[in-house]
C-alpha cells in the first residue's frame, strides 16, 4: 500500500519508526496493563496536594497527614439573614437538601437535647473517674465538702443551669460539674456561636448567622464526585436564595476552595489549549500555506500530549489538575521540532528529502532536546508534586516530539520545487508589506551591540534600584489566591467562629493509646502554665475529654472522699437512706475506663485524636489564641513526644533552603554546560552561546523585580526552564551559520519563539500563583533570550 | 368499686391538669393587648423590686420536691439577683452579659458571653418576664394572658427551641406585682416561686450592688 506523503520504500532504516513505535505503543499497552495489576488511575483536584510534604519525623508527618486528610474534607456553611428565622428556614431546607446525600459523612446543623443529652449521658457512665481540675484539687486537699456543698446549692438554688434527672444516682452532681467545664472547652462553645432554637447560630452586626457542618466522604472530595456533591451545593443554595430574600450564604473549608480551584483549573486549561492551538494553526497556515505541515503538527501536539498524561498517569497514577495547565505549555515547546523540520522542508530547496533535512538539523535538534530535556528532569527533585509531575510530563511529551520529527517526519515526501518556497522570506514579501528590502532589516554589527549593551544596562538599572526586593524567599500560603468571594466567605466564617486558632499545633506521641494521653497530660499541665502567664487563652486537646486510665484511676481513687458525705447529702435532698447504699454500689461497680471512642460525637474529639499510625499512637492539641508562636516551639523542644507542626513555616523554610540550593546548582549546571559547548563549538560560537543564558537571567531578574515578585522556588524552576529554552534558539542560529539557509533557520527560531512565547504568555495570565510566576518568568527570559540570539546572529544574508 | 375509685382519680389528675393548663386556653388576642401592655407596664414601673421568695422544686421523677427560699432583688439597669438563703446559701445574678454563681464559702463563677450565649439568653428572657418587656415576651414567646391589670395570669409557650429545653412552658400570676411564677421543664419537673414582701426603693445598697460586681 502507498501512502500518498509517506515513503516508506525509500527508508533509510527501519530503526526510526521501530522505536518510535515502541514508544508511542509500550506507554499505552502499560498504562492499561497497570489498570488490571496496579489500579486506577485518576485526575487529583485536591488544593493541598500541590504543595509539597514538609520536611521532619516521617512517622510524625504520616500522623500529621491522617489529621490533614480529615480536615480536607470538613466544610462549614453559614446561612445569613437579618431575621433569625429566615436563616434557620434556609439553614433547615439545605440541611433536608443534603442529609440523604451519600457523599455526607456527617451532617449536622442541630443541636437539640438530644445532643446535650449524649454529653449528659456521657457524662454520667464515668462520674467517677472523670473530673474536671478544680474538682481534683478540692478532693486531694480535703474539701470534698465543698464539693458536696455546691451540689446542695445548685438543687436549692434559684434557676439552676444543671439537670437535676440524676440527682438520685449523682447527689453530688459530678456530671452537672464536668458538663460546665466541657461545655465551655468543647467545639461546642466556641467562638460567637451559640444554641439557638436547636441550631448553633451568631448575632453580628445585626446579621443573623446559622451554622451547617459537614463532613465529606473520602470518595466525595475526590474530582468527578466533588463536582457533583460541591456542585449540588451551590445549586441547592441557589434555589433556595430565590424562595427566601434576603438570605445570603457562606461556604468554607478546603473541600470549597478545591471545587472552585479546579473549576477554574479546567477553564483555565481549556482557555489556553484553545488559544495556544488556534494561535499555531493559524501561525501555520500563515507560512506554509500548505495543510500538511499545519495537519502533521497539530497530530504531533496531540500524540505528544496523549503520551505526556500517558507516562504521568503510569508513573504517578494521578495527575494534578494544575499539572495540566502547566502542561498547556507543552503545546508550544514540542512544536519546534515541528518548525524546524518544516521551515526546511517548505522552504529549503537545497535538501531533496527528508532524511537530508533530518541531518542538517540533527545535531541541533539533538543538542536541544538533551539541553530541555535535562533542565525538565531538574523538576524531578522538586518537592513538588505538580512540578515532578509536570517534569515527567514534559520529558515524554518532549520525546514523542523529538521521535516523531526524527524518525516519522523523514518520511514525508518533500513537495515539488516550485512549490518550496516561503513567500515570509521573499523579497516581494516584506516589499508588500513594508516597501522594505531585506535588507534593510540588517543592523551593523555595532548598533547590534549597541543595543544589546542597552538592555543588559537597562536590566541591571532595574535590578540595582530594586535590589532591596531581590531576596530568596517562598511563601507557600501565596501559591493560593482565594476569589473574592471565598475571601469574603472565609473572613466572615473565621469572624463568627473566632476559636483563634493559629497555623500551627502539637503533635503528641506515645508507644501505646495510654501514653500517648499521658503525654498528651503533661504538655497540658505546661500550656496551662502559659495559659495563667496570658500567653494563651485556651486548648482543644483529647485528654481534656478523655484522661489517660492513670489519672481516670486517680480521679477514681480520689471521689473516695465523697463516700463519708453521700449518707448526709441524700438526706439534705431528702432521699431516704437506702440511696445511699445504692450510690455506695454504684460507686464499686463506677470504675470504667472510657477511651476517645466513647465520647460524644460532637465533642470534637474526632479532630484532635489520630489514634493509630504505623503502631505509635498519636494525638493533637491544639492552642486557641496564642501570643507568641516562638514561646511554644520552644515548649515543644522541652518534651521529646511533643511535636510542633506549622507546616505553612517548615515548608517555607524547606523551600528557602532549597532554593539556594538550586541557585548554586543552575550555576553549576551553566558552567558545565558552558564548557561543553566549548568543546563542541568554535570560542567565538561558545562565547555566544554562553551570553545568551546570562542575559535571560538577567532579564528574568529585571521583569520578576519590576513585578516585586521575591525569589522563590518557583521562578528560580522557571529561570533553570527559561535556560534550556533559550540555549535552543542559540544552538540552532549557531548550527545554520555556516549554511545557506541561515534565513529558514532564522524563521524557525522566531516560529519556535513565538509558538512558546505563545503558550508560557497565556500562562502568565492564570490565576494560579505559581502558574503565573512560571509563565511571566518564562516569557520575560525567553523574549530577552531571542532578542540578543537574534543580535548576536541574526544578521540577515 | 374498683373502678370507680380508679375513675375517681383520673376525673381528679385530668381535672388537676385541666386546671393547670386552663391559662393556656387563652391567647393573647386584640381585645386583651391593652391589658396585656397595661400589665406589664406596671411592672416596669419600678426601677428597682426587691422582696422575698420561696421556691419549690418539683423532681417528678424522683417523686421529691426541694424547698427554699431567700430574696430577690430586679434592676432594670443592671439585673436580677436570686439569694437563697435557705436552706443552703448561694446567689444567681443574672446580669446584661454575664452571669455569676456564687456559692457557699464566698466562690462565684462567671459565664461571660462568649461561648455561654445559651445561658445568658435564658436570664435574658427571665429578665423579660420581671422588667415588664412586652415586646421583647412577643418576640419570644407565644403569649397567653387572662384577667386585667389588677388581677392576671400569663402563659409563656417559648419560640426558641433551645430555651423551650429548659422551660416547656411558663405561668404568672399577679397584680401589680409577679405573686407567683411556675415553670414546667420538659421533663415533667416543676419550679414554683411565691414571691412577697416587694417593695421599691430608690437606689440599692453596697451589699446588692456587689452582687453585680464580677469577681
Amino acid at each position: 500500500m502507498k501512502y500518498p506523503f509517506l515513503r516508506f520504500h525509500e527508508m533509510r532504516s527501519p530503526w526510526g519508526l521501530r522505536i518510535w513505535l515502541l514508544v508511542h505503543l509500550s506507554i499505552p499497552v502499560l498504562l492499561v496493563l497497570s489498570l488490571f495489576f496496579v489500579g486506577p488511575v485518576r485526575i487529583n483536584t485536591l488544593l493541598m496536594d500541590m504543595l509539597p510534604k514538609p520536611a521532619g519525623d516521617s512517622m510524625v508527618m504520616a500522623a500529621d497527614r491522617v489529621l490533614a486528610e480529615r480536615s480536607s474534607r470538613e466544610a462549614v456553611i453559614f446561612t445569613a439573614s437579618p431575621d433569625f428565622e429566615t436563616a434557620k428556614k434556609g439553614a433547615a431546607v439545605l440541611y433536608r437538601e443534603l442529609k440523604n446525600r451519600p457523599e455526607a459523612e456527617i451532617l449536622s446543623l442541630y443541636f437539640d437535647p438530644a445532643v446535650i443529652a449524649e454529653f449528659t449521658e456521657y457524662l454520667h457512665k464515668y462520674r467517677f473517674v472523670i473530673a474536671g481540675r478544680n474538682t481534683l484539687e478540692l478532693l486531694k486537699t480535703g474539701n470534698a465538702e465543698e464539693i458536696a456543698m455546691d451540689a446542695l446549692a445548685v438543687a436549692f438554688g434559684a434557676f439552676s443551669l444543671i439537670s437535676l434527672d440524676n440527682i438520685d444516682t449523682d447527689p453530688f452532681l459530678l456530671a452537672g460539674r464536668r458538663l460546665e467545664e466541657f461545655l465551655t472547652s468543647s467545639l461546642l462553645a466556641g467562638g460567637n456561636l451559640s444554641l439557638k432554637d436547636d441550631v448553633l447560630a451568631a448575632h453580628i452586626d445585626g446579621t443573623w448567622y446559622v451554622m451547617l457542618r459537614i463532613l465529606f466522604t473520602p470518595q466525595a472530595v475526590s474530582i468527578r464526585e466533588g463536582r457533583n456533591t460541591i456542585g449540588a451545593i451551590y445549586a441547592a443554595a441557589a434555589a433556595i436564595k430565590k424562595n427566601l430574600p434576603h438570605l445570603e450564604f457562606y461556604f468554607s473549608g478546603i473541600p470549597f476552595h478545591t471545587y472552585e480551584s479546579s473549576s477554574s483549573a479546567q477553564r483555565e486549561i481549556a482557555i489556553i489549549t484553545t488559544i495556544s492551538f488556534s494561535a499555531i494553526l493559524l501561525l501555520f497556515i500563515f507560512i506554509f500555506r500548505s495543510p500538511i505541515p499545519v495537519v502533521i503538527s497539530i497530530l504531533d501536539i496531540v500524540v505528544s500530549l496523549a503520551l505526556a498524561a500517558g507516562t504521568a498517569l503510569l508513573i504517578f497514577r494521578e495527575i494534578h489538575i494544575i499539572t495540566f495547565i502547566f502542561g498547556t505549555a507543552l503545546i508550544g515547546i514540542c512544536v519546534d521540532c515541528s518548525i524546524h523540520f518544516f521551515t526546511h522542508w517548505k522552504g529549503n530547496v537545497a535538501l531533496k528529502n527528508g532524511y537530508e533535512i533530518r541531518s542538517r538539523i540533527s545535531k541541533s535538534m539533538i543538542i536541544c532536546f538533551v539541553s530541555t530535556g535535562i533542565c525538565f528532569f531538574a523538576f524531578i527533585f522538586a518537592p513538588f508534586p505538580i512540578l515532578k509531575q509536570f517534569a515527567v510530563f514534559s520529558i515524554a511529551g518532549l520525546l514523542s516530539s523529538f521521535l516523531s520529527a526524527y524518525c516519522i517526519f523523514p518520511l514525508l515526501k518533500v513537495p515539488g520545487d516550485k512549490k518550496r518556497q516561503i513567500e515570509i522570506l521573499s523579497d516581494k514579501f516584506y516589499a508588500r508589506i513594508n516597501g522594505i528590502t531585506c535588507k534593510k532589516l540588517s543592523l551593523p554589527p555595532v548598533f547590534r551591540y549597541i543595543i544589546i549593551a542597552s538592555f543588559v544596562i537597562v536590566s541591571l538599572s532595574i535590578i540595582f534600584f530594586s535590589r532591596q526586593g531581590i531576596r530568596i524567599e517562598n511563601d507557600i500560603r501565596s501559591l493560593y489566591t482565594m476569589s473574592a468571594s471565598m475571601q469574603k466567605a472565609e473572613m466572615r466564617a473565621a469572624q463568627i467562629l473566632n476559636h483563634g486558632s493559629p497555623f500551627w499545633y502539637f503533635i503528641v506521641s506515645g508507644e501505646s493509646r495510654e501514653e500517648a494521653l499521658i503525654n498528651e497530660e503533661k504538655l497540658i499541665v505546661r500550656l496551662e502554665k502559659e495559659v495563667a502567664n496570658g500567653n494563651l487563652k485556651s486548648f482543644l486537646a483529647t485528654s481534656v475529654f478523655v484522661p489517660s486510665v492513670s489519672r481516670q484511676n486517680k480521679t477514681y481513687e480520689a471521689m473516695k472522699a465523697l463516700l463519708p458525705l453521700a449518707r448526709s447529702q441524700y438526706e439534705y435532698l431528702g432521699f431516704p437512706p437506702e440511696y445511699a447504699e445504692i450510690f455506695y454500689k454504684e460507686f464499686a461497680a463506677g470504675k470504667i475506663h472510657c477511651f476517645p471512642e466513647d465520647a460524644p460525637s460532637l465533642s470534637g474529639i474526632a479532630n484532635l485524636w489520630i489514634g493509630e499510625v504505623n503502631g505509635i499512637y498519636y494525638s493533637a492539641v491544639m492552642p486557641l489564641h496564642p501570643a507568641n508562636e516562638a514561646i511554644f516551639r520552644a515548649i515543644a523542644e522541652e518534651f521529646s513526644f511533643v511535636h510542633f507542626i506549622n507546616k505553612t513555616e517548615d515548608i517555607n523554610r524547606d523551600l528557602d533552603t532549597l532554593t539556594r540550593t538550586i541557585v548554586l546548582a543552575f550555576f553549576a549546571a551553566w558552567l558545565v554546560i558552558s564548557i561543553m559547548i566549548c568543546f563542541a563549538y568554535h570560542w567565538r560560537d561558545s562565547l555566544k552561546i554562553c551570553a545568551v543564558p546570562v542575559f535571560m537571567v538577567i532579564a528574568a531578574l529585571a521583569v520578576l523585580t519590576l513585578n516585586k515578585i521575591p525569589l522563590g522556588f518557583f521562578p528560580i524552576a522557571a529561570l533553570i526552564l527559561a535556560f534550556g529554552l533559550s540555549l535552543d534558539y542559540v544552538v540552532y542560529m549557531t548550527g545554520a551559520r555556516h549554511h545557506e539557509s541561515k534565513n529558514i533557520t532564522s524563521l524557525a527560531v522566531l516560529l519556535s519563539f513565538l509558538t512558546t512565547i505563545l503558550s508560557f504568555g497565556a500562562l502568565s495570565f492564570s490565576s494560579f500563583v505559581p502558574v503565573h510566576i512560571f509563565g511571566i518568568t518564562v516569557s520575560g527570559g525567553l523574549s530577552a533570550a531571542f532578542i540578543s540570539t537574534m543580535l548576536l546572529h541574526g544578521r540577515k544574508d | 368499686m374498683k373502678r370507680f375509685i380508679a375513675g375517681l382519680c383520673l376525673f381528679f389528675l385530668v381535672a388537676a391538669v385541666w386546671a393547670q393548663d386552663d391559662i393556656f386556653l387563652h391567647p393573647l388576642k386584640a381585645p386583651d393587648i391593652d391589658a396585656f401592655r397595661t400589665t406589664l407596664g406596671l411592672l416596669a414601673k419600678n426601677q428597682i423590686v426587691r422582696g422575698s421568695f420561696e421556691q419549690e422544686k418539683t423532681l417528678s421523677r424522683h417523686n421529691r420536691s426541694l424547698k427554699s427560699s431567700g430574696n430577690f432583688i430586679i434592676a432594670s439597669e443592671l439585673g436580677m439577683v436570686w439569694e437563697t438563703l435557705r436552706p443552703f446559701p448561694s446567689a444567681l445574678t443574672l446580669g446584661r452579659d454575664y452571669l455569676v454563681q456564687s456559692r457557699p464559702g464566698g466562690q462565684r463563677t462567671v459565664l461571660g458571653a462568649q461561648g455561654n450565649e445559651t445561658f445568658i439568653r435564658l436570664a435574658e428572657v427571665i429578665s423579660m418576664v420581671f422588667t415588664g418587656n412586652a415586646q421583647g415576651l412577643l418576640d419570644n414567646f407565644e403569649v397567653y394572658y387572662f384577667g386585667n391589670a389588677a388581677n392576671w395570669e400569663l402563659g409563656l409557650l417559648p419560640r426558641d427551641r433551645t430555651i423551650a429545653s429548659f422551660a416547656a412552658r411558663i405561668t404568672m400570676k399577679g397584680d401589680a406585682v409577679i405573686r407567683s411564677i411556675f415553670i414546667y421543664e420538659q421533663n415533667g419537673d416543676t419550679i414554683k416561686y411565691v414571691l412577697s414582701n416587694h417593695n421599691f426603693p430608690s437606689e440599692l445598697t453596697e451589699h446588692e450592688i456587689s452582687f453585680f460586681a464580677l469577681p
